[in-house]
């Protein structure tokens, strides 16, 4: 087909308008149910309430525009379409490898350089560089050691680290690209004051690298890898570990997770993980919030679905404060100070403790010394992954939130 | 409010092109334009407004003042008072944090941190406002304009934010008489797209490695990672900007008004010299008219003229020293370029003058990049093997092939290269050159479209943990 110049002109023209008005009328005329985006774990903005005050600080306006652009026609299929553009700019190469800046954007966090993650993918897997901090090991430490000399002496007091998948690469030369998470426990183990424990999950981990101990799209460990990290405390502690095959097994496939969601790799997205959960044996009372909730099932596949993300299918997600009665009344009682490591980890707890309290730094508020002595805790564990050998920011909220550099809080 | 975003593509643009070609007085149209470009200033920080509308219409008024008195000492009176006003405006809200920080550093005392926020596209229109005014009292233009000419030469919407800088008696004409038509605007339509597809497909993607490669501070760094980072910003901030420029001309025709050209091909420049005869040409244009040849230009104290002019250049693009070392940079190479090496470089092969130029601009880009000297100075160290740090790493070796794509046609299509060959293509299938073109357009916009909402995207994530 010739165009002559006359229909090009016109032709050219009319295409950019259909596309403009296409789009733009569909925009306005579609039906706009924004609601949450399953994928970001965030409500799409709201058609913003107009006010004066805010038409003149110019946050009507920005709040329109994120209001229009969140809820944007095909928005969820555009945005897929996006990641996979972008992801031709490199080398045509099957099993492409990338990195991915992201940062740590939940209200919660003030992103700084060193917040920021570089997520790896390669292999159809992602991990999260590491990159250690002598100072956050050293702050780490200090919030530790600080707060055990302000509990009763008889109080237990233990440290876990839990590496990430960036340190059981198989290949040397992407292992490489992070410092060794080895080196860097260990580091901080040595600072540890007597009396309290660091617990050597690395190893644990290590003589299972070959297993399915972490998830290839989301930055945690499987159960199984907690399970491993588990024996190992049992190990310190002198109890012997319950076998896995003691335990009712699940598993829900399709799972993306953390690392799919900061990234859209399609290879992540072609490759989902399976989840294995293990369902320990009732009997226990599992709530969560100062107030107490009806009970919950620690272990439950229906979570997956509910909102919270799959991971969530432990403890059903992260949660200020929650707490487990386990009707063995053995006197033993433990405070675990975690982050969503801890999540696969503690179910596999309950036969050896009377209680189990949980306590997320991120969110709860309180003084973790008083918490100890009021609820005659005879066990302390902090079980964290790596982020605190990395950003001095975990040992900031050791301090800040629960008051363990002294001070009040 | 900016050209690559979903809002001004599809809700502000499709709403005024509605209502200019519903109405056809000129008069209306040219009213239209200023109440929506005044909406489209005012989208961010509405305040800021109140500064536009009193520096075009203080503008105005000195305009008509130094007319009116032409040939008298109030004229110049006047016109030095404009001129005051205008940097003064500038100076206020640009300089006076940078000012106070430096005196700061060096007083005995100190002095309250001011704490003044920059309105956009200040730096454009005191400019502007300066030209014009200029313009007036030199005699140039002989009648002062209207308010309603002067509202419009001061905030048309598409060179208000970040250029062209434009010259009054360039549009005076099109005021009265905007040259609509549908050839001018599918020409328009194409140069907005190609400047759509300049910010939105190259340089956002550029932006992402060079912000992981030139990392301030970063323990990671490489020599060859920031020579690759460096190498990509150049090509970022050349689309970034010469896209912007692209689709404030395309905008511009669309509604039947010419702009003036930005940008010509920088990276292919033998020189210097030649680099700034082709990079914000808008820019170097108001320097050499208003400052360097009123100076006395190469006439006279042209070392001082050079000094001033290269000083303000850098200065303009940031109150920080970097800047200003960066312009006086390419001031000294211009000086040195006019006593020698000019006549040297012409000498050798083409090729040698370019990797010269490449080189130099390169290095250019490293002050500009960083604001802060120490980085600066350490990255330099570090692409020169002075600051202990390795060639390349495996990092560096993924970024180079995750962009490879990305960075070859980049680099081909900041040349003319990839237009002459389109253009040759064009001659040898004829029957497929219109058809091709509109198609490669609506895909242009369809890619951008796609990769804009792809930007929305904003996972709710505690990705540390």
């Amino acid at each position: 087909m010739k165009l002559n110049k006359k229909s090009f002109i016109l032709l050219n023209a009319v295409s950019f308008l259909l596309i403009l008005f296409g789009l733009g009328a569909f925009n306005l005329l579609g039906t706009h149910s924004a609601g949450l985006s399953e994928l970001e774990q965030r409500n799409l903005a709201q058609t913003p309430t107009f006010t004066w005050n805010k038409l003149f600080k110019g946050e009507y306006a920005r709040e329109l525009e994120s209001y229009f652009s969140d809820n944007f026609v095909f928005r969820s299929s555009l945005v897929q379409a996006g990641a996979e553009l972008k992801g031709l700019k490199g080398l045509p190469e099957k099993n492409g490898v990338s990195i991915l800046e992201r940062g740590d954007n939940t209200a919660s966090s003030s992103v700084t350089g060193s917040d920021k993650v570089k997520y790896l993918i390669m292999n159809n897997q992602a991990v999260t560089l590491f990159n250690y901090s002598a100072e956050a090991g050293k702050q780490y430490a200090t919030a530790i050691n600080t707060f055990k000399a302000s509990i009763n002496a008889n109080v237990r007091v233990y440290s876990m680290l839990a590496p990430s998948a960036a340190a059981f690469l198989d290949d040397s030369k992407y292992r490489d690209m992070s410092d060794s998470q080895k080196d860097a426990f260990n580091a901080i183990y040595k600072q540890l004051a007597k009396g309290v424990t660091g617990i050597d999950a690395y190893s644990a981990l290590e003589q299972h690298r070959s297993e399915y101990i972490y998830f290839r799209t989301d930055h945690h460990w499987t159960a199984l890898g907690a399970y491993y990290a588990y024996t190992q405390l049992m190990k310190t502690i002198g109890e012997k570990p319950h076998s896995l095959s003691n335990y009712k097994k699940g598993t829900i496939t399709g799972f993306l997770g953390s690392s799919y969601k900061a990234t859209l790799s399609s290879s992540l997205k072609s490759h989902p993980d399976t989840i294995t959960y293990y369902v320990p044996d009732g009997g226990y009372t599992y709530t969560i919030g100062a107030k107490k909730s009806a009970s919950r099932q620690v272990v439950d596949p229906h979570y997956a679905t509910a909102g919270n993300g799959y991971y969530a299918v432990f403890l059903g997600g992260d949660f200020p404060q929650g707490e487990i009665l386990s009707g063995n009344e053995n006197g033993k009682r433990l405070v675990v100070v975690k982050d969503s490591y801890a999540n696969a980890f503690i179910p596999f707890l309950i036969p050896h403790f009377e209680e189990i309290d949980i306590i997320d730094p991120r969110t709860y508020k309180g003084n973790l010394a008083a918490f100890v002595k009021n609820k005659k805790i005879t066990d302390v564990l902090f079980l964290n992954s790596s982020t605190a050998a990395r950003t001095t920011s975990w040992a900031q909220l050791l301090n800040t939130n629960l008051g363990m550099s002294g001070k009040k809080a | 409010m900016v050209f690559s975003s979903l809002f001004f593509l599809y809700l502000f643009l499709p709403a005024l092109l509605v209502l200019y070609y519903v109405c056809r007085k000129p008069a209306f149209r040219v009213w239209l334009l200023i109440g929506f470009s005044f909406l489209f200033y005012a989208w961010g920080e509405p305040v800021w407004v109140v500064l536009l509308l009193s520096a075009a219409l203080t503008g105005y008024l000195f305009a008509l003042g130094i007319a009116k008195s032409r040939g008298t000492w109030l004229a110049k009176a006047l016109y030095i008072a404009a001129i005051a006003v205008n940097i003064g405006i500038l100076g206020f809200f640009k300089y006076v944090s940078f000012l106070v920080d430096n005196l700061n550093a060096v007083l005995p005392f100190q002095l309250a941190e001011p704490h003044i926020a920059l309105p956009i596209g200040v730096s454009f229109f005191t400019f502007e406002i300066i030209c014009y005014l200029t313009d007036v009292y030199k005699g140039t233009i002989p009648a002062p304009a209207t308010p309603k000419n002067i509202l419009f030469y001061v905030s048309f919407f598409p060179h208000l934010v970040a250029g062209p800088i434009i010259r009054y008696r360039d549009i005076e004409e099109q005021i009265e008489q905007p040259q609509v038509s549908l050839a001018s605007f599918s020409e328009g339509v194409t140069r907005f797209v190609i400047g759509l597809g300049k910010k939105v497909i190259f340089a956002n993607l550029l932006g992402e490695p060079v912000s992981q490669l030139l990392q301030p501070g970063s323990a990671d760094a490489t020599v060859l990672g920031i020579w690759f980072g460096v190498c990509l910003f150049a090509l970022q901030i050349y689309f970034d900007f010469s896209g912007y420029s692209d689709m404030a001309i395309g905008i511009g025709k669309m509604f039947g008004f010419e702009l003036r050209e930005n940008f010509n091909y920088p990276y292919v420049s033998k020189s210097a010299g030649d680099f700034w005869r082709r990079w914000n040409m808008s820019l170097g244009g108001f320097f050499r008219d208003y400052v360097y040849i009123p100076l006395g230009g190469n006439r006279k104290h042209m070392v001082r003229n050079l000094f001033v002019v290269w000083f303000l250049t850098g200065f303009w693009h940031g109150a920080s020293w970097n800047f200003i070392i960066w312009g006086l940079y390419f001031g000294f190479l211009i000086y040195i370029e006019r006593q020698f090496l000019g006549t040297w470089l012409d000498k050798l092969p083409a090729f040698f003058a370019h990797l010269y130029a490449t080189a130099v601009m390169l290095i250019g880009w490293v002050w500009f990049y960083f604001t802060d000297l120490k980085s600066a100075a350490k990255a330099m160290l570090t692409m020169f093997g002075l600051y202990g740090r390795e060639w390349a790493n495996q990092e560096l070796w993924i970024y180079f092939k995750e962009n490879l794509l990305l960075f070859v046609i980049a680099i081909i299509a900041c040349t003319p290269l990839a237009k002459n060959v389109l253009a040759r293509l064009a001659r040898s299938f004829p029957q497929l050159e219109n058809g091709a073109a509109i198609i490669g357009n609506a895909a242009v916009l369809a890619i951008a479209t796609v990769l804009l909402v792809g930007s929305t995207y904003n996972p709710f994530l505690y990705y540390r943990f």
